[in-house]
């Protein structure tokens, strides 16, 4: 439950932010300073290692803005963590909506933002969610960041509000792993099959569309 | 008369209607531009929120004595704070699993690009992808399970939690990374390049290893400057495999412990908010922000650079 509650917010910030900032670099932005300075900025933030992410999360969100540990600072700390997975495959997208259907929303008159909205989003939108996908099973997997902004290992109701404190699944096992008991090494494994399982299907997903995406485009 | 006055208000209505389009349009780009401002504020929030809890840290440890110290033991009643054994550790780690990734990784991404056809890429492809796609976590699990207990069987000096097993694990996990950047940057490489080579009647491998690599080298280098940053911040397999004695040695058998080890076994004690034990734990992130930042930008550039050949 843990895991699917940072997950669901993580998708809410994470994707109208990484979608917003695609759409702009892509169809706004003039190829001046500012705009390199943000596309180099973006790709050294997917460089950084996730437990960078973990330690700003610990400092801005559980101390400064006092979010405490709870599922809101786990999934601000998270989509900051997915955010460059999400640009850059939401701009890859954008990038591939050819450029006759933008020429023939705008010899219609329509506005930029009219033409975006309506028609560049739209056909753009197979990739995006691949994007998103990949995504969901990059934080689905990440335990480092979480274990900095201080999930707690054992949580044995489930959370009520975004306020509560909480768990996910791969904490769970390497908190598992670190117990003596020969026991927790088959629970640990267990949680490893159910963890695979999912990830595998997310990925099997992402796979099936971007074929079918490609050969729509061929 | 009537006629005028429905025209007139037509225009009217349709001016507004343009102005409110018009409006829309510009609080769209507005919006837009604040998301992209986002990603440059986390950035401007990493190195803020580092370098500020780590100013509380160097005021009570001089950067010299953090450098170039070579004890660690921010527990013990008297700690140090010398970071070389970590700095230490996480080399060893780096460069092992970098011995693993690189040429495995390489020769795939040459035998993807040049020998296989087209049914072996639609197989091994979405393989790599899954690779990586599987959480660190899962590596861990599979580097003291299965990796370690092997390790014993042939070196029984071998201890629990060590060095070289960890590095296999993170090896195995950079391959895909290796394998898919290389790979592209091999596919740049224009054809009329091996079709010259092979004309001058070199053979296909020849051709691959004295031609194509060559001409793509920027590029792969590049992709192995990414594996390793990425080897440098792999932080739950180091933490489960490798143990944490930070120990400044490079013998491969023995535990170590890195710097993304330390934040994480830091962060699990009760160091609380304001003693020098907390501040560690970002003076260390610094560090390893600094050294990925680095390494990124470098290999930002030689891909620049190898864009603008072709």
């Amino acid at each position: 439950m843990g895991s699917i509650n940072i997950i669901l917010l993580t998708i809410a910030f994470a994707v109208p932010v990484g979608l917003g900032t695609a759409i702009y670099l892509e169809e706004y932005a003039k190829n001046n300073r500012m705009t390199k300075f943000i596309k180099i900025n973006i790709s050294n933030l997917s460089g950084t290692p996730s437990i960078v992410y973990g330690l700003l999360g610990l400092a801005v969100f559980v101390r400064t803005l006092g979010l405490g540990k709870s599922i809101l600072s786990g999934a601000l700390t998270m989509s900051l963590v997915v955010l460059p997975i999400v640009i850059v495959s939401s701009q890859e997208a954008i990038k591939a909506v050819p450029q006759y259907l933008r020429h023939g929303s705008y010899a219609l008159g329509a506005t930029k933002w009219q033409t975006i909205r309506k028609i560049v989003i739209p056909s753009a939108l197979p990739g995006i969610f691949t994007g998103v996908i990949l995504s969901v099973s990059r934080a689905l997997g990440e335990s480092a960041p979480l274990l900095m902004v201080g999930a707690a290992t054992y949580v044995s109701k489930l959370p009520d509000n975004v306020f509560s404190v909480f768990t996910a699944l791969p904490l769970q096992i390497y908190y598992w792993m670190g117990l003596p008991k020969e026991d927790f090494k088959d629970l640990a494994a267990a949680g490893i099959i159910v963890l695979l399982a999912i990830l595998l299907t997310t990925n099997a997903i992402t796979i099936v569309l971007r074929n079918k995406y490609q050969r729509s485009i061929e | 008369m009537t006629q005028s006055v429905d025209a007139a208000q037509n225009r009217k209505i349709a001016n507004t209607r343009i102005k409110r389009m018009k409006l829309s349009n510009t609080i769209a780009k507005n919006i837009l531009f604040l998301f992209a401002v986002i990603t440059i504020l986390t950035t401007l929030g990493i190195i803020i929120s580092l370098l500020r809890d780590s100013v509380g840290f160097f005021t009570e440890i001089s950067i010299k004595d953090f450098l170039f110290g070579r004890v660690w033991t921010p527990l013990f009643s008297e700690p140090h704070f010398g970071v070389l054994p970590l700095v230490c550790g996480t080399l060893l780690i780096t460069l092992i699993s970098a011995v693993i990734s690189i040429p495995v990784g390489l020769f795939t991404a040459i035998y993807l690009s040049e020998y296989a056809n087209k049914k072996v890429r639609k197989v091994i492809k979405p393989i790599l992808e899954v690779l990586a796609g599987i959480p660190s976590i899962v590596f861990g699990y599979f580097a003291l399970t299965a990796i370690t207990p092997f390790l014993k069987g042939i070196i029984p000096q071998t201890e629990i939690f060590n060095a070289l097993s960890a590095s296999i694990a993170v090896g195995v996990m950079t391959i895909p990374l290796v394998s898919s950047l290389s790979e592209d940057a091999l596919r740049a490489v224009p054809d009329s390049l091996r079709q010259g080579a092979l004309a001058l009647g070199s053979t296909k491998m020849e051709t691959s290893l004295k031609v194509v690599v060559p001409a793509a080298i920027s590029g792969i280098s590049a992709s192995f400057v990414l594996a390793v940053s990425r080897a440098i911040g792999e932080t739950m397999i180091v933490t489960i495999a490798a143990g944490a004695r930070p120990n400044l040695t490079f013998n491969p058998l023995q535990s170590v412990q890195t710097m993304t080890s330390f934040i994480v076994q830091a962060s699990q004690g009760d160091n609380p908010h304001g003693t020098v034990g907390y501040y560690s734990l970002f003076a260390v992130g610094l560090l390893l922000f600094l050294i990925t930042l680095g390494l990124n930008i470098l290999s930002h550039y030689m891909v620049d650079k190898y864009r603008k050949e072709y």
